[in-house]
């Protein structure tokens, strides 16, 4: 756990983040390749309270799904986070790593949706490595704790 | 040969673009900016510059993050689409068209990484393939060859 500092390509939008976990995971579903332009997308699980953007003027929100949001700098197009929205709102936000200034000592630790993983890269190293089956299982969890019922099969 | 995508577009629909020719191979950007654009690491296909035809254009927006190059995304859902070179020469408007935004990444050759010393060490693509650090780069460019970024 450590303090980090991070801001998008710009400069509008910077963020600090306390008790920063040195943990990050992968996903490969289609709904993340297309928003970053790239794969996998990266994320560390933050709590939300940890998290404090200036610049939040700047912030553009895109509602993904039924229960997800996406976050990016609206000057620089910089991603910035993934998280629960809505009835779907938990403590926690997907902080893109990208935009910290240093990411040393974070670890990744778990890909997703590794079913949905173009067959032309892969990572190396050993680590979970859960399908989309998986994935929605959790993610269906967390809903019907929410008492919500999801109704679509992408994120 | 496998067919490859031609088209492709941003997640929520409202940008949309087809490629005049296949894409046949595609590389990945480790470089600072590319990483705080991207929310993962970044992957680009390279298009010439009339090689691409947009729909829902009026949603692109971009930002010129250095001197010879800017960056476009869509405003409504913020998916990358491209770097493009604006520096005047023979090579300007050439794309890096965000490979993430394709419809199939299928059958395309991942044949460099760049920038490969600003790499964080906790993850790696898995294979064998040319890979360029800061320096190489630049000593390209510097030397004006024909495929400088």
């Amino acid at each position: 756990m450590s303090r980090k500092t991070g801001q998008c390509l710009c400069g509008a939008v910077r963020v600090t983040v306390r008790n920063m976990p040195l943990r990050m995971e992968a996903c490969h579903c289609a709904t993340c390749r297309r928003w970053t332009g790239g794969a996998p997308y990266l994320g560390v699980a933050v709590a939300r309270a940890d998290v404090l953007f200036t610049g939040e003027d700047d912030i553009g929100i895109y509602r993904s799904s039924g229960w997800a949001e996406r976050g990016f700098c609206r000057r620089c197009g910089a991603h910035l986070f993934f998280r629960m929205a809505g009835a779907a709102l938990t403590d926690n936000l997907s902080l893109c790593p990208g935009i910290l200034d240093d990411v040393s000592g974070i670890v990744l630790t778990q890909e997703m949706f590794i079913d949905q993983k173009p067959d032309v890269y892969d990572l190396t190293g050993e680590r979970p490595r859960i399908t989309r089956a998986e994935a929605l299982a959790l993610l269906d969890e967390h809903l019907e704790r929410k008492g919500m019922e999801r109704t679509s099969d992408h994120d | 040969m496998t067919d490859t995508a031609r088209t492709g577009g941003c997640l929520c629909g409202a940008v949309r673009y087809t490629l005049s020719e296949a894409p046949r191979t595609y590389g990945a950007c480790h470089c600072r900016m590319c990483r705080r654009f991207s929310g993962g690491i970044e992957l680009g296909v390279e298009v010439r510059p009339d090689g691409v035809a947009w729909e829902g254009e009026d949603r692109i927006r971009t930002f010129k993050s250095s001197e010879w190059a800017e960056r476009g995304f869509c405003d409504i859902c913020g998916s990358s689409l491209f770097w493009r070179l604006i520096a005047p020469g023979p090579m300007q408007g050439l794309l890096s068209l965000s490979a993430g935004s394709l419809d199939s990444l299928e059958g395309l050759d991942f044949d460099i990484e760049v920038y490969i010393d600003h790499k964080p060490t906790t993850y790696a693509f898995a294979g064998e393939r040319r890979q360029m650090t800061e320096a190489q780069i630049l000593e390209m460019v510097r030397a004006g060859g024909e495929d400088a970024p």
